[in-house]
């Protein structure tokens, strides 16, 4: 039930134009409260939306635009107050304005769907009380409906306030922090540098995004919590490159990125963003957590070594269970639910079969077979992001030089992963 | 091909680089040109593009156009975040890789917002800054050339402003770094996550208000003016007692206060009157404050409703029983960021805390606490202070039951905002003895707060004994000289009777500490002092805090500890626990026990059941490895004290420095990660001054090195110091020694005469050999390692004298054997060469002048005694790795190093192997003057001459069982 003084005005207004229609309306209250209101299309002088009731209709509600006297007699009226201006610098509607806004008779028209034929039928009805929650969460949906914009008016406000007061600098609002400057280049060329002793300070662990003042626009799609999480993996990378010189993880494939992140996050949810099975992730996750990006490679690749190299892992495996058969295939060498891997580096990885997720990844490696079949995992915790490789052997697998000397090429937008992408799952 | 890259890459930080900004942040890229010629850049330069810069032309600076390397930000983040101060690099790329490093700071925490860029793109921005980030970018700024800035800007002779292009650099720098590769994919995103830039106009609403509330440049403030019959110093009450309403009006006026520079401050009344002068001091963004600000006051505090209803508000009224709903609502206004000023003769500034770290007397007769006591003694609480003076327990109680968020104290109002409150109720952090004693010698306390995790520097104040004890311990600076030493047959140089009397002071005040003397300046000399001291003390003083000492060090300096002990400290018992039969069942409060590292790794329990007094680490950069198994398993051993003996500069290795000095004084430097993230790497990375300061001090009271340039200690030094060095035997070595014995003396028993001398010295000539090595001997090339006493022995000088930046002399009879120490040395990475008589003129004179230059700092040479003249004065070490047993032969050997034009002291090393002939006839040297006056000639004649059975005495094995 919206309860804002804008929700609750232009309900009033509503009801005002159509006097017989109370009962439809509040019916279409619980409708939107029932999810039967879907699809909305915002629009300037429309709303849109799928109406479900025992069939699927598109409504539409049309508002006549403001016109151009009409929009200056807006910004007039915010004008010739303080409060008002106060009220729209601090990112309200101003209440000034509701006669201004609402529709009144000749404004709104109807276009539904539906053969019921009355005036303001139900499924209008469930519109109307969408506009409402949209009005709750952003009052400037009202303006927005009507042709215009936040910004719009902001910027007509401002321009008028400041001819008023006699104001003349030039707006540079859109820079963070002012314009630059400038200066004299001889001056600097003069001048000594003088050394730096000191050093940026780390607090004891990463930071996160603050809780910031207003939320985002609700027609954006842009959720605070996607930003804060974004923001926690970006601090939690700084923080360990000036900790512990790792990597930026910016040199990652998109795969190896993706595995990074469900080291660390959540796989269930990431698997579904991506469309990657999520057992494979679960998988390809836990290598990166015990072996870093190394680990992940030594998960996914498979080659074939020269005629002896195997012979290290056979013989520790044989040592260990010494009187079962060695089984040997490419780079592995397995026996029952115990498997060694060895990478093109030269390491032994050590992997134990999980009866849902196949092969995991068990420990961190080692050049030596043997030492790779005993050492265990030290972290439970997630793992460090792209690199360095915890045994130091250096890391081939990163993306061509090429890519990261020119700018990022431009991005199809595509949200899957492309097939080339998901291959590398499949190990 | 990734790799040959990211060499290229580190190459490119020897040009100038440029900073070029770009629209999104991401897209702006460093340009990197040669500044010896900016027009081109040779090799093989893939993607360069033209700039044009301001560069220094003859008169001023002229624009040029320059062809430079471009690099994208997302190529240089990971390079430039590692590129330290010792390596090399242009000016340029050292102040940009500080840039980087400060950017990443502040994206670790948290510290970015979004943004719409001028021309409509998505990007993220750093902000907002604190006043310590700021000062920070003002010191890069400082250090920064005019060349990394240096792009053409608008006017003539303009540049980009270089804390313009640092901003900008850290917004382009977190604009990319936030960006990985499947941000997009993994969240719901696309914009603010994906790298490809996109329009985002309608979100320009939203950004301007999270800068407005997170990033305002300035702040709304309400100074407050009482009504008149306050003014006469009276403290203000709640309820007014006058009836005239006129007179009990507060006006407040409202004013803008910058937060970049607080003394900018401006009257709202300005604003209405002059805005374009306000708005270009404060910036555009000052005005939203005003109204914002406004606004907030509005609904906040009831009384002033209505203050927007004027078209040019400045001022407002309050009356004073009105104050309360302004009192109470002070903490919502600081939340949104509104300042309210009193008068500072009616309200007070508000309380700080500060930590008392204090201690009560100790028992020891100054007064002071020992090591142990300080658990015991240590008392630790907050105090409260107003204007710098401690609330009294009264005044406390007022804070304590205060039921507003201000409190009437001193005659004035002090106001309690929730922070203040928080403080007041933090708990009182546990401190073990070391971190406070490490506090009370300088170090830096952080709390963290409780609730928003944020972590920040506590005032403390240091008092009772506590303050004694570390003005103690910063004096100790080995001053003091310790009087003779009944028990000790030594003569102690002045600097050695300063370094016993500092480790005494240490030790008895129960802590351990370093001693890092350059090599040969005789620590072990001291620690037997040190020993000998705490026996002749123990037999009338309580004998429970004496107790045994136990020497770790490596295996080959086993043997000269005993026998430096057993000369210098006789009345003291010398027990080796090494060895399959080793125990320490006869171990007694006045013994001297030797182990090696080996032994404590899978000893340290059995060790650890005798009560030590004293435990010494020789050589302990051999636990510099503090995860190592020799490192933990000496921690585990306990005793009264702890001294680490080091020959290397430690402060050169800040995680070496960490290892030994947190055995030696455990829990002083704090646990090894925030060490690294505190002092290491802002010392080791960015030169960090303050911290340089701060480690020093605290470190100060524990280390003690002489070198033996220091003026108070060359004086004092003979020209040469001479040190015979007994190592012993390898397994391999002991068979061989063995069988040519037992087959030689078979032989010379069965011969006479002529043949007899002659086997005598062949005997003699494999004997030198093997203890020389195994495959001088046997005529083997290799292998070299592992296999000979005494080159492991000389592994550790040359490991030693490297460090120090020392050059040295090694001495051989035998080619063969300067051709193997050449190769193995070689092996290990050392500039060494071989000078022998085979050599023209030309090729010694050549080898000569570059060891006098330095180029080569070891040189072996082999030659027959005599020789023609040559300097070698650049030498401070001579090692004679096998012996000429004639002291005249030697000594002139050893003058070569040390002549007229040498003003170092010289150290000569004498390799003599355990238990051979080379032991016996060493002994008989020092001990028998008169033999010594019968050798002539290369010295050995004489032994051709001994009957069998003295033979078989010299020559045959004695080996420790």
């Amino acid at each position: 039930m919206s309860s804002g003084r804008w929700a609750r005005a232009w309900l009033d207004s509503i009801a005002a134009l159509y006097p017989e229609s109370q009962a439809r309306l509040s019916r279409g209250s619980t409708w939107v409260g029932d999810g039967r209101v879907t699809d909305i299309e915002l629009s300037p002088g429309q709303i849109s939306a799928q109406i479900w009731n025992t069939d699927a209709v598109r409504t539409t509600l049309h508002v006549r635009r403001l016109t151009e006297p009409q929009q200056a007699h807006l910004v007039e009226v915010v004008v010739e107050q303080t409060a008002t201006i106060a009220a729209l610098l601090g990112g309200e509607l101003p209440y000034a304005l509701d006669s201004l806004i609402l529709p009144t008779a000749g404004d709104l028209s109807v276009d539904c769907e539906c053969s019921s034929g009355t005036a303001l039928c139900t499924h209008a009805a469930a519109l109307v009380h969408a506009v409402a929650s949209l009005v709750d969460a952003d009052p400037y949906t009202l303006l927005s409906l009507r042709g215009s914009s936040r910004s719009e008016i902001t910027t007509n406000v401002q321009r008028i306030h400041h001819k008023r007061l006699g104001l003349t600098t030039v707006d540079a609002s859109h820079l963070p922090r002012g314009a630059d400057p400038g200066t004299s280049a001889a001056a600097a060329y003069r001048r000594e540098p003088q050394p730096l002793e000191r050093s940026a300070s780390l607090a004891a662990q990463p930071g996160r995004l603050r809780p910031l003042a207003s939320a985002p626009p609700a027609d954006t799609g842009i959720a605070v919590n996607d930003l804060s999480s974004l923001v926690a993996d970006a601090a939690q990378r700084a923080w360990a490159m000036l900790a512990e010189g790792t990597t930026s993880g910016l040199e990652l494939s998109t795969g190896s990125d993706v595995v990074r992140r469900a080291a660390n996050g959540d796989v269930e949810s990431i698997a579904g963003r991506t469309g990657i099975d999520a057992n494979e992730l679960a998988a390809a996750a836990a290598a990166w957590r015990a072996g870093g990006e190394p680990g992940f490679r030594a998960l996914r690749d498979r080659w074939q070594p020269p005629h002896d190299a195997l012979t290290p892992g056979i013989d520790a495996l044989t040592d260990l269970e010494p009187d079962t058969i060695v089984k040997t295939r490419e780079n592995t060498v397995t026996v029952g639910a115990i498997q060694l891997r060895l990478d093109e580096q030269g390491y032994w990885w050590r992997f134990e079969h999980d009866p849902q997720l196949g092969w995991l990844l068990a420990a961190p490696g080692s050049p030596i077979a043997a030492e790779a079949l005993s050492t265990t995992n030290p972290n439970g915790a997630p793992a460090p992001n792209g690199a360095p490789n915890p045994n130091g052997a250096p890391n081939p697998m990163r993306a061509t030089a090429a890519e990261l000397l020119d700018n990022a090429a431009p991005d199809s937008g595509a949200l899957e992963l492309p097939e080339s992408d998901q291959q590398e799952f499949k190990s | 091909m990734y790799d040959v890259l990211v060499s290229a890459i580190s190459e490119l930080w020897q040009l100038n680089l440029t900073f070029v900004s770009a629209d999104p942040a991401r897209a702006s890229h460093f340009g990197a040109w040669d500044p010896v010629s900016p027009g081109g850049l040779g090799g093989a330069a893939e993607t360069t593009s033209d700039l044009d810069l301001m560069l220094p032309a003859t008169r001023g600076t002229q624009r040029t156009t320059v062809a430079t390397q471009k690099i994208s930000i997302a190529a240089a983040i990971d390079s430039l975040a590692s590129l330290g101060r010792d390596q090399e690099a242009s000016r340029s790329a050292h102040a940009w890789a500080a840039v980087t490093r400060a950017a990443l700071s502040f994206v670790a925490a948290g510290r970015v917002l979004p943004w719409v860029s001028p021309q409509g793109w998505d990007t993220w921005r750093v902000d907002p800054l604190d006043a310590s980030d700021l000062d920070l970018l003002r010191a890069i700024v400082r250090a920064m050339p005019a060349e990394a800035h240096a792009t053409v800007h608008g006017g003539r002779g303009t540049v980009a402003d270089p804390m313009f292009a640092v901003r900008a650099a850290c917004d382009a720098i977190a604009d990319c770094f936030i960006r990985t590769p499947a941000a997009h994919r993994i969240s719901d995103l696309t914009v603010f996550a994906n790298p490809s830039p996109t329009r985002v106009p309608q979100l320009r609403p939203w950004v301007n208000d999270l800068a407005t509330a997170h990033c305002a440049t300035s702040r709304l403030v309400l100074r407050m003016h009482p009504p008149p019959d306050l003014l006469t110093g009276n403290a203000p009450t709640c309820e007014s007692t006058t009836s005239d309403p006129d007179e009990s009006l507060w006006t407040i006026r409202f004013q803008l206060q910058s937060h970049s520079d607080p003394s900018l401050i401006i009257n709202a009344d300005d604003y209405w009157r002059a805005p374009t002068e306000v708005l270009d001091r404060l910036g555009r963004q000052a005005e939203t404050v005003l109204f914002t600000g406004l606004r907030s006051v509005t609904r906040l505090v009831e009384p002033l409703a209505d203050l927007l209803g004027s078209a040019t508000p400045a001022t407002a009224t309050i009356a004073d029983s009105d104050l309360d709903a302004l009192l109470d609502r002070l903490d919502d206004l600081a939340e949104v960021d509104v300042d309210v000023r009193w008068p500072s003769e009616l309200v007070a500034p508000q309380l700080e805390r500060r930590l008392v770290v204090a201690s009560a007397d100790g028992d020891t007769t100054s007064g002071l606490p020992s090591a142990m006591d300080l658990a015991s003694l240590l008392d630790v609480n907050w105090e409260f202070l107003l204007d710098g003076i401690a609330l009294t327990a009264a005044e406390l109680a007022v804070v304590a039951e205060a039921k507003r968020s201000v409190v009437p104290l001193r005659g004035r109002w002090v106001r309690l905002d929730r922070p203040t409150l928080d403080r007041l109720r933090t708990p009182i952090p546990a401190l073990t003895p070391t971190m406070a004693l490490a506090i009370a010698l300088g170090a830096p306390l952080e709390l963290a707060d409780e609730i928003t995790g944020v972590e920040e520097a506590v005032a403390v104040r240091i008092a009772g004994s506590l303050a004694g004890l570390a003005t103690r311990l910063q004096d100790l600076a080995g001053e003091r000289e310790i009087g003779d030493i009944a028990g000790l047959h030594a003569e102690l140089r002045d600097y050695q009777r300063r370094g016993v009397a500092w480790m005494a002071d240490l030790c008895d005040l129960g802590f351990g500490g370093c001693l890092a003397d350059d090599m040969g300046l005789g620590k072990t000399i001291q620690i037997l002092a040190l020993h000998a001291r705490s026996m002749a003390s123990s037999t009338h003083d309580d004998p429970s805090k004496q107790g045994p000492t136990l020497v770790v060090c490596p295996t080959s300096l086993m043997n000269n500890w005993e026998r430096e002990a057993a000369r210098f400290v006789p009345g003291a018992p010398v027990l080796r626990f090494h060895g399959a039969h080793r125990h320490l069942s006869d171990v007694t409060s006045d013994a001297i026990v030797i182990t090696s590292y080996g032994v404590v790794r899978t000893d340290a329990e059995r060790l650890n059941s005798v009560a030590w007094g004293l435990i010494v680490a020789d050589e302990a950069q051999h636990v510099k490895n503090p995860r190592s198994r020799s490192a933990r398993a000496l921690r585990e051993i306990s005793s009264g004290s702890r001294m680490a003996l080091t020959g290397t500069p430690v402060e050169n290795k800040l995680v070496e420095l960490w290892s030994i000095l947190d055995w030696a004084v455990p829990g002083l430097l704090g646990p090894l990660e925030t060490f690294r993230r505190t002092t290491a790497l802002p010392i080791e990375r960015d030169g960090d001054a303050g911290a340089t300061r701060r480690l020093q001090q605290l470190v100060q009271p524990f280390l003690l090195r002489r070198t033996k340039q220091d003026p108070g200690i060359a004086p004092e030094l003979p020209p040469k110091i001479e040190r015979d060095l007994v190592v012993p035997l390898t397994p391999e070595q002991v068979t061989l020694y063995r069988a040519t014995v037992d087959t030689s003396l078979a032989e010379v028993a069965a011969a006479q005469g002529i043949n007899r001398r002659g086997l005598v010295l062949k005997l003699l000539t494999g004997l030198k050999q093997i203890t020389n090595h195994p495959a001088q001997y046997l005529g083997e090339s290799g292998p070299l390692a592992d296999r000979s006493g005494k080159l492991e022995a000389l592994d550790h000088l040359l490991d030693a004298a490297s460090a120090a930046g020392e050059s040295t002399l090694i001495f051989s009879q035998y080619v063969a054997m300067g051709r193997l120490l050449l190769d193995h040395h070689r092996g290990q990475g050392r500039c060494i060469e071989l000078l022998h008589g085979g050599l023209s003129v030309a090729a010694r004179q050549d080898l000569v002048d570059r060891f006098q230059a330095g180029t080569i700092d070891t040189l072996v040479l082999s030659l027959k005694a005599g020789g023609t003249g040559l300097n070698l004065t650049a030498a401070t070490n001579v090692v004679h790795y096998d012996r000429w047993w004639n002291p005249a032969v030697e000594d002139q050997a050893t003058d070569r190093a040390y002549r007229i034009g040498q003003d170092q002291t010289v150290t000569v090393h004498r390799l003599i192997t355990e238990g051979t002939v080379e032991d016996r006839i060493a002994e008989l040297l020092r001990n028998k003057r008169a033999l010594a006056d019968r050798v002539t000639g290369t010295g050995e004649g004489w032994i051709g001459e001994l009957d069998d059975a003295a033979l078989a005495d010299l020559v045959e094995l004695a080996v420790a069982s």
